[in-house]
């Protein structure tokens, strides 16, 4: 069998932002889906994609160790997001053809499944602490076991710092009167405090309500600040979503700066070095908790880590979008809490074509600015 | 499918044992295996006769978690005993699931990463003279990379300063045999204690550049690798003495070896080697398996080099012209100095049940090394 094309398809939906899919085609009528980290300059990605072609064309697509290592040795420079989120997308794929080719899901390919369901946690929303703690009350009466919110509320910059953490333990408050202690809630800071000793402080009057862990606590660019920050922090530390290859995560790791792993697939390098990464964190007895808020081809390729990975902890979701959903012939979905084992052959899902060209590319998505109250630049 | 039973097999090769397993299914495939023969070989035996029942009736699809599950049973640390089990029951499940599939195990593991697999040979004799004949020998067949012992045989009777003498003239003659362009790899085997000793032989053979020295020092202690890797101007292998993905890690954490040499019939089988192989990468780390048992080992190592983008070079002892090439069907031969990928569905190996059935058990162990004042030494 031989790759022979490699495309991207890129659409935009209202509300939506872009979806980037790659599909790899074969000479056998086998082809394969991924999806590409929507990095913001998503026009760069179907460039990537279109060089990492040039040199895959002709080659097996199941030799998927070697053609990962032909794109990533083959640009010498350290790949960056754009590179690596096309290079991500097209591993999940040569994973998806090997699991057609071999009429076998994904997950047994990767020594089989450990487990029978998997494990959700739901991120809740809620500008104010009464909204919070009504996401959270209604995604506990969906059966979530476990929820993710922010710490903050969305304007903390522009609030006092003690105010923003007495907001904080507000929040906190307000969802654990709401859905009891029995429950798992974890908060993600999502490196947008800068300094550790901030964030310190606001682990700490979180603590009386029991957090399961600290998400992204500082920022990711200073690994050895997040091994000091960790020595200090009371509840569990988790991060590496913007971490690039096992070679970054075992940055990370060495400096003692993580309890829970939570690569991001579409952009670490894909399924391949999800694996190596949780091998590595299986080896310092780490959890892996994937990072997924892109959309259904994403989860669908983290549910196959999932089922086959003894460290795997649990599994981020959210919310789907319309355009999301109608890209894809299907997708699981969380009940009662968990996901069903996916259905292969290969990740089990496939892209409805037309949806994209109905929603053509409408350009480059921006997360928006973030100021403070000066109009200095803060983190997003 | 599920697994119906897993039975044991036990041969002398007119060296010492093999140890292979069959694990058979509902189905009607069987897959085979090979467990490291450690020495007192039934207690191997024993144990995966003993554990056998936590995988009958089991889909042998789920490696990761009858492995996982049969690990956590057992609660304490595993030994030697239960790490070769494990191993030995790892390789046939991936037998299984490559006949399953229909396709050699490497492509269940990522995929093919290099379409040979180099070995290196080891070279020996009774004077270096005759190690270096044996050596000139093998180029003829192909072979380019070789391994030796530094060390006289009588190393632990005479004085040191005699026995780095004798290691000096050694490498000489072996390097004036096969001349400059050869890889030639060393095996200290763990035999020497003291460090400082180490690197005293290191000092002296470094300069016939070595393509690595093998296990300078002891396993248990992980520090004392370390400090000779600092103070190394050659490659320092070790690994064959550890099992499983902590204990390597331990290893390359403390920035320990430049190559590792798992045993793919010890380290936890393969799925654990690849798994200590994607740790190794990440501390740019390559990877050496350690292949002196039988046929099944060799093709065990010849897949995970395969799957691995990692991989330096395999060891090999020329097994098809040995005695215990007998228990397999199939016979492997390098060419030039390289496996060719198998292409048969799963490992690519069966047992010949006649022969290995001919050949019943012998006691065998390693015996035992003493210093010249009768004290025991390492082996």
């Amino acid at each position: 069998m031989k790759i022979t094309k490699i495309e991207t398809l890129i659409g935009s939906a209202p509300g939506a932002g872009n979806l980037v899919y790659v599909r790899t085609h074969t000479d056998a009528g086998i082809h394969g889906v991924g999806e590409v980290y929507h990095v913001g300059p998503d026009a760069a990605s179907p460039v990537w994609v279109e060089y990492f072609a040039e040199q895959l064309v002709g080659r097996d697509p199941t030799e998927i160790e070697r053609n990962w290592a032909l794109c990533y040795q083959g640009a010498r420079f350290p790949i960056g997001s754009s590179g690596l989120a096309a290079l991500s997308a097209i591993d999940v794929s040569l994973w998806d053809i090997t699991g057609k080719a071999l009429d076998k899901p994904v997950y047994e390919l990767l020594g089989g499944r450990v487990r029978d369901k998997i494990r959700a946690y739901w991120d809740i929303h809620g500008d104010t602490p009464a909204e919070l703690a009504e996401d959270a009350r209604k995604n506990v009466d969906l059966g979530y076991t476990a929820l993710k919110a922010s710490p903050l509320s969305p304007n903390w910059r522009d609030m006092r710092w003690n105010d923003a953490l007495a907001d904080a333990k507000a929040r906190f408050k307000a969802v654990r009167e709401a859905v009891g202690d029995d429950i798992d809630v974890g908060f993600d800071a999502h490196a947008a405090i800068f300094e550790p000793i901030r964030v310190l402080e606001l682990t700490d009057v979180l603590m009386e309500y029991n957090p399961w862990f600290m998400e992204e606590p500082i920022r990711m660019e200073n690994r050895h600040e997040m091994g000091k920050l960790r020595e200090k922090m009371q509840c569990a530390l988790a991060t590496g979503e913007c971490l690039y290859t096992k070679f970054e995560l075992w940055d990370l790791i060495r400096e003692k700066g993580v309890d829970i792993v939570q690569p991001e697939i579409c952009i670490v390098g894909g399924l391949t070095e999800m694996r190596k990464i949780a091998f590595m964190a299986e080896a310092h007895d780490l959890v892996v908790a994937p990072h997924n808020p892109m959309g259904p081809l994403a989860s669908m390729a983290n549910l196959h880590f999932d089922a086959a990975t003894s460290n795997f902890l649990i599994q981020e979701s959210r919310t789907l979008k319309p355009f999301e959903i109608a890209s894809v012939t299907n997708v699981n979905q969380p009940v009662d809490g968990y996901y069903s084992i996916p259905e292969g052959p290969g990740l089990g899902i496939d892209i409805v074509e037309e949806e994209f060209s109905n929603k053509p590319y409408a350009g480059s998505w921006h997360r928006g600015d973030r100021v403070n109250p000066d109009n200095s630049i803060a983190y997003i | 499918m599920k697994i119906t039973d897993i039975k044991t097999f036990h041969a002398n090769d007119g060296q010492r044992n093999n140890i292979f397993l069959e694990i058979e299914t509902d189905e009607g495939i069987t897959g085979v295996g090979e467990a490291y023969s450690i020495g007192p070989d039934s207690s191997v035996i024993s144990m995966i006769d003993e554990m056998k029942i936590w995988f009958i009736g089991q889909d042998p699809g789920r490696i990761e978690w009858l492995i996982r599950r049969a690990k956590n049973t057992m609660r304490f640390p595993l030994g030697q005993v239960a790490w070769s089990a494990i191993s030995g029951i790892d390789l046939a499940l991936w037998d299984i699931a490559g006949k399953a599939a229909r396709v050699p195990v490497y492509s269940l593991l990522g995929g093919k990463t290099r379409d040979r697999v180099r070995v290196y040979h080891g070279i020996y004799g009774d004077s270096p003279a005759k190690v270096g004949e044996h050596a000139v020998q093998l180029m003829d067949e192909g072979y380019s990379a070789f391994k030796t012992s530094p060390l006289p045989s009588n190393w632990r009777e005479i004085p040191w300063r005699q026995v780095l003498r004798e290691a000096d003239e050694r490498m000489a003659a072996i390097r004036d045999a096969i001349g400059d362009s050869p890889d030639l790899a060393v095996d200290v085997h763990v035999a020497i204690r003291e460090t400082t000793l180490s690197l005293e032989l290191a000092r002296v053979i470094t300069p016939y550049r070595l393509m690595f020295i093998e296990e300078p020092s002891r396993a248990e202690f992980i520090e004392s690798a370390a400090e000779l890797k600092r103070e190394f101007r050659v490659a320092l292998a070790t690994g064959e003495n550890l099992y499983g993905l902590h204990r390597y890690t331990e290893l390359l954490n403390a920035d320990a070896v430049d190559i590792i040499q798992p045993d793919m019939l010890c380290c936890g089988g393969l799925l654990e080697a690849k798994k200590i192989a994607a740790v190794a990468e990440a501390h740019y780390v390559t990877v050496a398996p350690h292949n002196p048992l039988g046929l099944l080992s060799t093709a065990a190592g010849v897949h995970h080099s395969a799957s691995i983008n990692n991989f330096a070079i395999l060891e090999w002892h020329g097994d098809h012209k040995k005695k215990k090439s007998e228990f397999i069907n199939e016979s492997w031969v390098p060419v030039n100095g390289y496996f060719e990928l198998p292409t048969e569905p799963g490992l690519g190996m069966t047992l010949n049940h006649e022969a290995i059935a001919a050949n019943p058990p012998a006691q065998w162990d390693r015996g035992f090394a003493t210093y010249a004042d009768g004290s025991p030494g390492f082996l």
